[in-house]
């Protein structure tokens, strides 16, 4: 009895998870903080947005084969942003250039990024 | 007689008019799937509605939707400082250009998605969020448009108390208004984005990736449809 009860309950959860797409990325919070910096331009959301972009960074494991464990497209360039807007030129260069390493497709746009900062430097 | 065979005709007419056209996706899509595009930049979208932050809603969460579709897709904020920068934010003025290369010389872009939001509105007594919405996605090749959809969708935010007879129905009333007024308009945007961004081939990133050529699509232009606020795609078969 309680086998078949285990069957009758096992069994639909195998086909939900069979019919559900499996999500590429992680996102966490991102479209509520991002939606909350993008109305405000305020301080404290972009304190918090920019918390949900380092967890993304730091909380995906990386340098794995599955493709679920990267970050997700934009996410390091867009860190590197604001990193940037704060004066920490040095760490905003290492995100611009991490997002080439994941998204070669990325590499015209962010190459002219760090060509701009390069001239502005010298 | 001539009035039932009239009848007929005119049932027929609103049944066929109401069937969405179904086809093979590899063939709905060809000039999409010959493109082979891999990057999409997302521009700002054009609000023609009256509610302002509706914007807001589908610019901050696009890019979600489009990078699960497998693409890659612009570092948002950095992008809209460069865009603002060289006056090029303003999607209007490049919805209906012709030449739109501009972008793939610059950015290396090769898909541009253009939003047009013609409608929001709130129904509280009835819980739904009416949004019409346009998503245009182009070639930066040559300009052509490789995706549309216009669908006015209704989203459900109405919560059913079961029993309790009048009471009951009260308070699902009463429910539904509160919750549409809480509901997180990003999750309608979501929602809407889900539903009609559903058959967008899959891109480089995608486990799908050319694989998806031989699902049947309904194509969706122009449809009214509710969905619930919590949409969820099914997995494609095959």
């Amino acid at each position: 009895m309680l086998k078949k009860l285990f069957y009758i309950g096992i069994i639909p959860l195998l086909i939900a998870s069979c019919t559900t797409p499996k999500n590429l990325y992680i996102w966490n919070n991102y479209d509520q903080n991002s939606y909350d910096y993008l109305k405000s331009l305020d301080e404290e959301s972009l304190a918090k947005f920019e918390a949900t972009l380092k967890e993304l960074i730091e909380g995906t494991p990386r340098f794995k084969r599955d493709i679920k464990s990267k970050v997700a497209p934009g996410i390091c360039a867009d860190y590197g942003y604001f990193l940037l807007k704060k004066g920490n030129r040095e760490d905003a260069i290492k995100m611009f250039k991490q997002e080439i390493v994941l998204y070669p497709e990325s590499k015209l746009f962010i190459d002219r990024i760090l060509k701009k900062l390069e001239d502005e430097n010298s | 007689m001539k009035i039932v065979k009239y009848l007929y005709i005119f049932i027929s007419v609103i049944i066929l008019s109401s069937c969405a056209a179904t086809n093979l996706k590899s063939e709905a899509y060809k000039d999409l799937y010959n493109e082979k595009a891999v990057s999409v930049l997302i521009m700002p979208p054009i609000n023609k509605s009256t509610h302002v932050e509706a914007k807001e809603y589908f610019y901050s969460t696009l890019n979600h939707e489009i990078a699960e579709d497998g693409y890659y897709v612009f570092p948002q904020f950095l992008m809209m400082d460069v865009l603002k920068k060289e006056s090029a934010y303003d999607s209007e003025l490049f919805v209906d250009r012709d030449d739109l290369s501009i972008f793939k010389e610059s950015f290396g872009a090769d898909l541009i998605l253009f939003t047009t939001i013609h409608d929001w509105k709130k129904n509280h007594i009835g819980g739904k969020i009416n949004v019409d919405i346009e998503y245009t996605i182009k070639s930066s090749k040559n300009s052509n448009i490789l995706y549309h959809r216009r669908g006015d969708i209704s989203v459900n935010t109405s919560i059913n108390v079961s029993g309790g007879g009048l009471a009951g129905a009260l308070i699902s009333i009463a429910a539904t208004a509160i919750n549409t007024s809480k509901t997180k308009y990003v999750n309608v945007a979501r929602a809407t984005n889900l539903y009609t961004l559903e058959s967008l081939p899959k891109g480089k990133y995608h486990y799908n990736y050319l694989k998806d050529g031989s699902e049947q699509v309904t194509v969706k232009d122009n449809q009214s449809k509710t969905i619930p606020l919590d949409y969820k795609r099914k997995q494609n078969s095959f």
